[in-house]
């Protein structure tokens, strides 16, 4: 079959054809090709990387803060004996541990085709903050860029990054797969991921937690003359075709920026998360991370400071009546369910429920609890009617057969 | 009352029955046994010996030992003669042998892989065996993912899964690729046309990471009778195959009776309909309370005769003890029919063709198929629904007024000889080729020196590295772009866009109902057409051809419409020809232009034109692969030229039939057109291509089995017993003797090898 004459033939049936592009001399010498960058070129077998270090001193700013800010920041969380937290450095990792990683790809899919042409990280370093970034000048080099990585960052157990559990980890093992047999493995993987954490403390605040986004509102500032990410796939493949190292110039930034934001914003994340939120929105969601990493404490501390005048006070006080029964402080949990009864807002019927039980339960008074079960029943009527609050049908059962229950002991 | 006697009574009484055209009886037969081979794990052994299996049937031992002598094998014995065992022992015993070994089994359909797996799970349960075995597909919990991929000796899966989610992310299945041992596909004669095309490719691609991963898998695959099993099992894996075919499983004693329904309309050759014959003959067996099974080629018949049977029997015997079965219905569901089947609390059931592949229903006594099902491979699967090992089971076809069915009725040899239809793929269809290159470079670079499927591919890559698709370096083809490119080819449907049929009925409701290949939505879809779907009329609105949309409203009118093409067609190169004495035959590329020009409305009640208006269309091109006979001049010179252009169209219309039915393609697959002076030849010629750019191996079959297809016709014609054409021969017309003369005609071109 005479291939090249089918395909002609069928080629409008095949997709539309780009315009073309003249094709690259590959032939220049690597040194000869990156001159212009500053960076070095290093070689492995017959591949090679390139790789561009930038250091910045400790009292540089980005974004509001100083570098220097992340080692007494990672000092804070020990110092308040705090490990078990998606933030917490915990006892084995040092400031100097923490490696702020962000990968660019030759796009977004996750399957074998998808190549990694850029790792960027930052390392503290005695007292310099170290940008490092790794690219790889063409697909036949992933043995030298991936050698040089791993020569270089021999531990991956405390890396930070912005989705990097669901995106950049899975990607470095895919390629890190295809290439096992000529590659270190790969070290143990630990891992802090800033956008879960952003997600928790922001998602009431912001439309969306891109990290652009989060810059701007939470961080407070906009970049300059930014190179978008979604674009670098495009320049990528003209810098292959082309050759040119100027197309990725732009690429080398934005990744740059990324890296940096992603050490300003683990600080920033730390303290709004240390020191309870830096409005009643985020207060509630702090002390409900407290909670659900069963910190109870800090939780029920953190609950308390919600300001009275603030959406987030009622629930609060009803996150912060269970957390205190929970702990054992019962006439404190007793006392709050009781004003958030009086209050007779959303929360009242679920207060009126736990009152309920509590008498019925613990006190034996079935008087008092039937009185706060039908009470708190016909509450939830009324908002259900008047407010279209949803209440499911299992709901409806739990009440009538409390009540029922009630009635039988009132009778005996 | 006895059952038995009963059954059998109503056969004497319907072997009497003047319509039916012909009786058969396959005798009964004995099981023929070979001992478990020696080679068989103790505990494997001992689980057979449990479930009461002392010896293996011939052909499971059979492919047994073949498996052993690493052949691949392809196994084709009837429906319920045990086949799945064929790939299970050897499958489950290597894995025994070699806990690190793996499977990969294909199913056509989620549906079969459950069933599949279900059977499986007992098996490793009674044998203590420590092997995985799990589906994967769609509705497989992300949570068990994961275990799946690292652990599981077994994966069940089907071919689109195994094209968007496995193949691309191999890497996630190391332990899988590097060690598997065996590739399963059952019900092999379900990847033919460009399905089968697609899958071949995907093929390619599995054994190309298998070799990546330093693995070297053997096929175990199973099909139903066709004509060419082992050459379908080598063109979809690219591997030689032995062939296992000695059927060693009993079978009781089998009736088969073709049923024609008595005409109805001496003049217009018109029976009484297939589906009211069925009903008739169902209640009867059903009263006798035996279980039947209805086939019917569409869901709407299904309905039909589902409803009427329902109200016929309706109070005779417990609770919904017949039940209609078809694709659409949910999971459970049709778990539920099965199951009632086998227990025998469902006594009748009325189904598509979804339940001729392989779910477990046990075996029924009575089967009937209302119409020719498509295809013998179909006819025969149906048909081993009924069939118990013991005692008797009865098959009834009950014929339609298609042509193919009145053929079967008299040329009953088709069916019951060697099997004549032809399973085919061409998997290097460029269009299919390429899309799956694309995929495989996503998966692996390629290299200069590599082959797929044997093709060479460097102009190929250079086409991609042209798209900026694939990017070259130091000798290797590198993906390098954004892409996924496994979610733009769908294994199911033709590469260009399908035209979407929108019920705009109801404001506020408006749903799709259907979807069209765009050169048959030039006829049935353009504007002010009035197209059937389900019995119903619709009127299309407006077709939106940019936008690849048809909005259509409900309505209900007299009358139907008929596009007129113009068809141009061109051959291209002309690849290969056989010269007989008054006609030849080529085969080669060609370009087909059809444009629309007017479409007429047509009374239904009297075929009269009652109106006309043009289609307003861009014209379309379509290259692909034809076959076409010339016709010396001779003919035009004795029947004239209007003559014997209609005979051209009367002979088109029958080998348009058969030829679908030969390749056991669709009839929209493959297209027909007459020239008179073909531009090629300026002979009268007719042509047959395949409906898909760069052909999928249709016309290149025809071509090589033209004689017989041409004999096929001419006999058709002859034994029709309409005077002067029907739809079920070349067609009504008004023309005097037509028929006489096409048949003439056909005998001495067939006559003249």
């Amino acid at each position: 079959m005479d291939i090249q004459k089918k395909l002609q033939r069928l080629k409008p049936h095949l997709h539309r054809s780009q315009p073309e592009v003249k094709v690259s001399n590959q032939n220049t010498e690597p040194e000869m090709m990156w001159k212009d960058m500053e960076g070095e070129v290093l070689f492995f077998e017959d591949s090679y990387a390139f790789r561009k270090r930038r250091c910045y001193p400790l009292s540089y700013v980005h974004g509001g803060h100083a570098f220097k800010r992340l080692r007494t920041m990672v000092n804070t969380w020990k110092e308040a004996g705090i490990e078990e937290h998606p933030l917490a450095p915990g006892n084995n990792i040092d400031p100097e541990d923490l490696i702020f990683l962000d990968t660019e790809t030759t796009g977004l899919s996750h399957g074998a085709g998808n190549m990694i042409f850029m790792i960027g990280t930052a390392q503290l370093c005695e007292d310099e903050m170290i940008v490092d970034q790794f690219f790889l000048p063409g697909p036949e080099h992933e043995i030298a860029f991936y050698h040089h990585f791993l020569m270089n960052k021999t531990s991956l157990h405390a890396l930070v990054t912005y989705n990097g559990k669901a995106f950049d980890w899975p990607q470095l093992k895919t390629r890190h797969t295809l290439l096992r047999e000529e590659l270190p493995s790969l070290p143990a993987f630990g891992h802090f991921d800033l956008l879960h954490a952003a997600r928790r403390l922001f998602k009431h605040e912001l439309d969306s937690c891109r990290l652009k986004h989060v810059e701007r509102e939470i961080l407070g500032f906009t970049r300059q003359e930014d190179t978008p990410g979604y674009l670098a796939p495009m320049l990528y493949q003209d810098f292959l075709t082309e050759g040119d190292p100027a197309h990725v110039q732009g690429v080398f930034h934005h990744n740059e920026q990324d890296i940096l934001s992603l050490i300003t914003l683990y600080v920033e994340l730390s303290e709004r998360m240390l020191n309870g939120g830096m409005n009643a929105g985020e207060a509630y969601e702090v002390a409900r991370w407290w909670r659900d990493t069963k910190h109870l404490h800090r939780a029920n501390q953190v609950y308390a400071t919600v300001d009275e005048s603030s959406n987030y006070y009622e629930r609060s006080l009803y996150e912060r009546a269970r957390l205190l029964k929970k702990i054992h402080h019962y006439q404190e949990s007793l006392e709050l369910f009781k004003n958030i009864w009086r209050r007779q807002g959303y929360w009242a019927p679920q207060a009126a429920e736990a009152l309920a039980i509590w008498y019925e339960h613990q006190e034996n008074d079935y008087v008092r609890a039937n009185h706060y079960t039908k009470e708190g029943y016909s509450h939830l009527k009324y908002q259900h009617r008047i407010q279209r609050k949803n209440v499911s049908d299992a709901e409806h059962q739990a009440w009538k057969h409390r009540l029922q229950r009630l009635e039988r002991k009132l009778e005996n | 009352m006895n059952q038995k006697q009963d059954l059998q009574s109503l056969i004497e009484i319907l072997k009497e029955d003047e319509h039916v055209a012909h009786w058969y009886e396959l005798p009964e037969k004995e099981a023929r046994y070979d001992a478990l081979p020696f080679t068989l794990s103790d505990q494997l052994a001992n689980t057979l010996e449990k479930r009461g299996i002392e010896a293996l049937y011939t052909h499971q031992r059979s492919a047994y030992d073949a498996i052993e002598a690493d052949n691949n094998i392809v196994t084709v014995t009837p429906t319920a003669s045990g086949k799945t065992l064929c790939y299970n022992l050897p499958v489950l015993n290597a894995i025994t042998e070699d806990p690190e070994a793996r499977a990969i089994y294909l199913f056509p359909t989620k549906a079969l892989a459950q069933d599949q797996k279900n059977e499986m799970a007992e098996w490793i349960e009674s044998a203590h065996l420590n092997i995985n075995s799990y589906t994967y597909d769609g509705d497989t919990a992300p949570a068990i993912r994961q275990k799946i991929r690292q652990a599981g000796h077994i994966v069940m899966t089907n071919p689109d899964m195994l094209h968007t989610s496995i193949l691309p992310h191999h890497t996630k299945w190391v332990s899988l690729f590097e060690k598997l041992r065996f590739i399963v596909i059952d019900e092999l004669h379900t990847y033919r046309g460009v399905f089968g095309s697609h899958v071949a490719n995907v093929i390619r691609r599995l054994l190309r990471l298998a070799h990546y991963y330093g693995s070297n898998p053997q096929f175990i695959t199973t099909s139903a009778t066709i004509k060419n099993p082992k050459e379908l099992a080598q063109q979809l894996t690219g591997r030689p195959f032995s062939l296992i075919d000695n059927n060693g499983a009993p079978q009781g004693k089998k009736h088969l009776a073709l049923y024609n329904p008595p005409v109805v309309n001496e003049n217009l050759n018109v029976r009484r309909s297939a589906s009211k014959e069925v009903r008739t003959l169902a209640k009867r067996f059903l009263k006798a309370n035996t279980q039947v099974i209805v086939f019917a080629r569409s869901r709407v018949r299904v309905e039909v005769i589902y409803n009427d049977l329902q109200s016929l029997t309706k109070g005779d015997y417990g609770s919904s003890p017949i039940r209609a079965y078809r694709g659409g219905y949910l999971p459970n569901e049709r778990r539920d029919i099965e199951r009632g089947l086998r227990e025998g609390s469902v006594r009748g059931v009325v189904s598509t063709n979804a339940l001729e592949l392989g779910m477990d229903i046990g075996q029924l006594q009575v089967c009937m198929m209302t119409g020719y099902p498509g295809s013998v491979s179909s006819l025969w699967q149906q048909a081993g629904r009924a069939g118990r090992r013991q005692g008797e089971s009865l098959v009834i076809m009950v014929a339609g007024s298609t042509p193919m069915d009145q053929y079967i009725m008299k040329h009953p040899d088709y069916i019951l000889s060697s099997p004549v239809e032809e399973a085919r793929v061409e998997p290097n269809n460029l269009l299919i080729l390429m899309d799956h290159l694309k995929c495989a470079a996503y998966e692996l670079p390629f290299k200069e020196e590599d082959t797929f499927g044997g093709i060479e591919i460097t102009d190929l890559m250079d086409y991609l590295v042209e798209e900026r698709i694939v990017h070259k370096r130091k000798g290797s083809w590198y993906w390098m772009s954004q892409a996924f490119p496994a979610h733009d080819v769908s294994l199911r449907s033709a590469s260009q866009e399908n035209i979407v049929i929108i019920d705009i009925t109801t404001t506020g409701d408006t749903k799709v109902i259907g979807e069209m290949d765009r050169f048959s939505a030039m006829t049935l879809l353009h504007e002010e057409a009035i197209y059937l779907h389900q019995g119903l009329q619709y009127q299309v609105e407006k077709l939106d051809w940019e936008e690849k949309k048809a909005f259509v409203r409900l309505v209900d009118v007299e009358y139907f419409t008929d596009a007129s093409l113009n068809v141009k067609l061109k051959v291209i190169e002309q690849d290969e020809v056989k010269r007989n004495k008054h006609h030849h035959v080529g085969f080669g590329d060609v370009a087909v232009t059809i444009m629309p020009s007017i479409f007429k409305k047509m009374k239904l009640s009297t075929y009269e034109n009652i109106g006309s208006g043009p289609i307003h269309l861009p014209q379309e091109e379509i290259h692909t692969a034809g076959t076409w006979i010339n016709f010396e001049e001779e003919w035009l010179i004795k029947f004239g030229q209007q003559r014997f252009e209609q005979m051209l169209i009367a002979f088109s219309q029958v080998i348009h039939h058969l030829g679908a039915v030969l390749t056991m393609s669709d009839r929209s697959d493959i297209h027909v057109a007459t020239q008179i002076k073909a531009d090629h030849s300026e002979m009268p010629a007719i042509f047959i291509y395949d409906h898909y750019p760069g052909g999928i191996g249709l016309a290149s079959q025809l071509y090589k089995r033209m004689d017989e297809l041409i004999e096929r016709c001419q006999q058709l014609i002859r034994d029709c017993p309409c005077r002067d054409g029907c739809p079920s021969c070349i067609g009504f017309n008004e023309q005097q003797r037509l028929k006489f003369d096409v048949y003439q005609w056909l005998s001495s071109l067939a006559k003249t090898e």
